[in-house]
């Protein structure tokens, strides 16, 4: 025979890899070519030693397999739970200060103690009236007006105390508070 | 116990529900779960990388790689699909990264022949030499070649199946199984007529 199978084709053909039209015709022309039989003989023999030549995982090598991995994957777990601690932690140590100073905040002022009977007429003479607290705001001025970042300015009184400055800033977790002196204490309206 | 798999690439007989199942419990956290998802593949992962590396301690560690690398993907896994390919894929991409990664082009060790075996010396002989002739075969494919060979003529998947694990089209793959089972052939019977 004058033409022979090309070798990637029987290739394919060994294994059942070509389409059922192409493979009758190859069968019928390696049943009539020696060579191409030969050739067909050899990619046989190939295909033998190469799975010959492989064995399965023995019950050692799988026990080995699974014990390392089941116990990365604990190591992994652990690493997983220190993980999620690092970041929980400082969240939970932050909530409970949160929690401990609105329970502070909350919680009632001691009970006052009653002041003696004193007739309303002598109170009215000898004492002040009872301290109110005041919240004077004196300025609100634009940004530009102010210092640069600063947005707002209060002033905080009560009576016998000293005045506070309370100052906004651009950055709302910042906020300047300035305590004045008594001869600081910007005039009232 | 060892029977025709439902899934590809699991070795034991699952109902594709109790599978589903145990997928969706290690979804959650469940590790007897995920053990037992390791049970039903590791034989076929662990072979596939020692077919794949060039020797028996790599192929262990590829084949860790490739369950905690399941266990790390296993969220994003939908539960109604086969996890054979999915695996075959992850197993060949970290074969490749192992390789490349450890010693590129590190000769292909096959298995040593062990004594209980129960072959005599000549035949050990033979056998010893047979591998040597077929790990050095192998070594002359490509990394493409190889993968083909050893996923159509070793693990017995259809093309398509080897077309879609390689992320390839059956007509590359064919043409690539074509060449590689030339290629083997040449060398084989080269090295036979040498020591004829």
């Amino acid at each position: 025979m004058k033409h022979h199978m090309n070798e990637a084709r029987l290739a394919l053909y060994l294994h059942g890899d070509l389409a059922d039209a192409e493979r009758w015709a190859v069968a019928r022309h390696v049943e009539a070519c020696p060579e191409c039989q030969n050739t067909l003989d050899d990619l046989s023999r190939s295909h033998e030693l190469l799975v010959g030549s492989f064995e399965e995982p023995t019950p050692n090598e799988l026990a080995a397999l699974r014990g390392a991995v089941v116990a990365r994957m604990r190591t992994h777990r652990r690493g997983q739970d220190w993980r999620i601690w690092t970041f929980a932690a400082p969240a939970v140590v932050a909530m409970v200060i949160l929690l401990a100073n609105l329970r502070l905040q909350t919680q009632s002022p001691p009970p006052r103690v009653a002041p003696p009977a004193v007739p309303p007429v002598a109170m009215k003479l000898s004492q002040p009236p009872p301290a109110i607290a005041r919240k004077i705001e004196i300025a609100r001025v634009r940004r530009k007006r102010l210092a640069p970042g600063a947005r707002a300015v209060t002033l905080l009184t009560r009576t016998e105390q000293p005045a506070w400055l309370k100052i906004k800033t651009s950055d709302p977790d910042v906020v300047v508070l300035w305590q004045l002196n008594e001869n600081e204490k910007a005039e009232t309206p | 116990m060892e029977m025709a798999a439902v899934s590809l690439m699991c070795h034991f007989a699952v109902e594709p529900e109790s599978l589903r199942l145990l997928i969706q419990a290690a979804k959650a956290g469940d590790l007897a779960s995920f053990e037992q998802i390791v049970v039903l593949y590791e034989r076929s992962v662990l072979r596939l990388a020692q077919r794949l590396l060039p020797n028996r301690e790599m192929a262990q560690d590829a084949a860790q790689e490739v369950f905690l690398r399941l266990h790390g993907k296993l969220g994003k896994f939908q539960e109604e699909k086969d996890l054979g390919p999915w695996l075959y894929r992850i197993t060949v991409n970290i074969c490749h990264d192992l390789r490349r990664r450890v010693k590129p082009g590190l000769p292909l060790e096959l298995a040593p022949i062990l004594p209980d075996q129960g072959l005599n010396p000549e035949e050990s002989t033979l056998l010893a030499q047979q591998r040597e002739l077929i790990a050095a075969a192998l070594d002359g494919l490509t990394e493409r070649e190889r993968d083909v060979i050893v996923l159509r003529d070793l693990e017995g998947l259809s093309t398509a199946e080897v077309a879609r694990i390689l992320g390839s089209t059956a007509t590359t793959v064919r043409s690539q199984i074509s060449t590689g089972r030339v290629k083997m052939k040449n060398f084989v019977m080269d090295q036979l007529g040498r020591n004829i």
